[in-house]
């Protein structure tokens, strides 16, 4: 006999994720995922973020990690809260784990929250974790290649970080592709070209979170 | 990885069913899958086989139905399938399109022998 059963699967996670959007839109505060490959440059990015905004906002990062602290480590010399969620092998970060973090936090005095997610460009686009804005980050050395190999996190995705620009010259990366494989995509994703080493782009990209923050605000 | 968190989420499922309807072993379970989820379907036989050994769905059938990535158009509100991750209306060029199917991850069915059926 055959049993009918229609259920999502990802149920669970889409309801917890639905609860952490409510709390988040009740207390004000922007929450950013950040998703991108190992190595692409997340850690360096928010290590050039935090000291230009810390000022001004009141932030908070989650930080999932396969299985170290090391990304924490390095983010605790810029004074703000650090959640750090190892997942023990887990590839992505989900919603359950999230609320666990902000049980961590004082979310009563918060108005910005970074989640740098696990290394991945698969998996962490798929689990709703109840943030405002999916941002993707990909570096120049990855190749131009990777929306349409990963087109669920660039369909995803609010904004898209193009780092390590400085390395163009030097690896096989087409901007041409890239912005052509973007608009068959998803036409209106804005792009910020980064090169953290020399602090080009940072401004675009603090402009971008701002404005985020002040639109929220004003919901 | 991705495969196995799905197989594994879906398996109390079966389990529970299996159970309320009183099935002495799990034949077939339907799964449907939308194209914007990039499951492998052989990563998922596989975690499905793992999975279901020494349960009610030991050697069940694990059959895999793919959603197309179904947009319909806000500018000419026509409906699309989306192929090659192309997210532009074929009858109006707009790229203003809202994801109406593919995105799904759906336990659909079980098939199973009942206990009292011989």
């Amino acid at each position: 006999m055959q049993i009918k059963i229609m259920q999502n699967v990802l149920q669970a996670n889409e309801k917890k994720a639905a609860e952490i959007r409510t709390l988040l839109q009740q207390k004000k505060i922007f929450m950013t995922n950040l998703i991108s490959s190992p190595g692409s440059g997340k850690t360096t990015l928010l290590e050039k973020t935090l000291p230009l905004l810390k000022e001004k906002y009141r932030i908070a990062v989650i930080e999932g990690d396969v299985e170290t602290d090391k990304d924490a480590k390095r983010l605790e010399k810029y004074g703000v809260p650090i959640a750090l969620i190892n997942t023990n092998g887990a590839c992505h970060l989900e919603s359950v784990s999230i609320e666990k973090a902000f049980s961590a936090l004082d979310m009563d005095n918060l108005d910005l929250i970074f989640v740098e997610n696990v290394g991945n460009l698969v998996c962490p686009a798929e689990f709703d974790i109840g943030e405002n804005a999916k941002v993707a980050i990909l570096s120049t050395p990855e190749g131009d290649d990777k929306p349409m190999k990963y087109p669920l996190l660039f369909r995803e995705a609010t904004l898209v970080i193009l780092n390590k620009m400085d390395l163009l010259k030097h690896v096989d990366f087409s901007p041409t592709s890239f912005y052509a494989d973007i608009k068959k995509l998803k036409s209106n994703l804005p792009v910020i070209e980064t090169d953290c080493k020399n602090n080009l782009g940072i401004d675009k990209w603090i402009e971008w979170l701002e404005k985020q923050i002040e639109l929220l605000s004003k919901a | 990885m991705h495969e196995l968190k799905i197989i594994q989420d879906i398996f109390p499922v079966v389990e529970n069913t299996a159970k309320k309807n009183r099935l002495k072993s799990v034949t077939r379970v339907v799964l449907q899958i939308g194209a914007l989820r990039q499951a492998i379907f052989e990563f998922l036989q596989f975690a499905f086989a793992t999975v279901a050994k020494g349960t009610v769905a030991d050697g069940a059938e694990l059959i895999i139905e793919l959603i197309p990535i179904t947009a319909q158009c806000k500018a000419c509100h026509k409906k699309l399938t989306v192929k090659e991750s192309i997210y532009i209306c074929p009858y109006c060029d707009s790229s203003d399109l809202a994801i109406i199917a593919g995105k799904e991850i759906i336990l659909d069915s079980i098939d199973g022998e009942t206990e009292n059926a011989n």
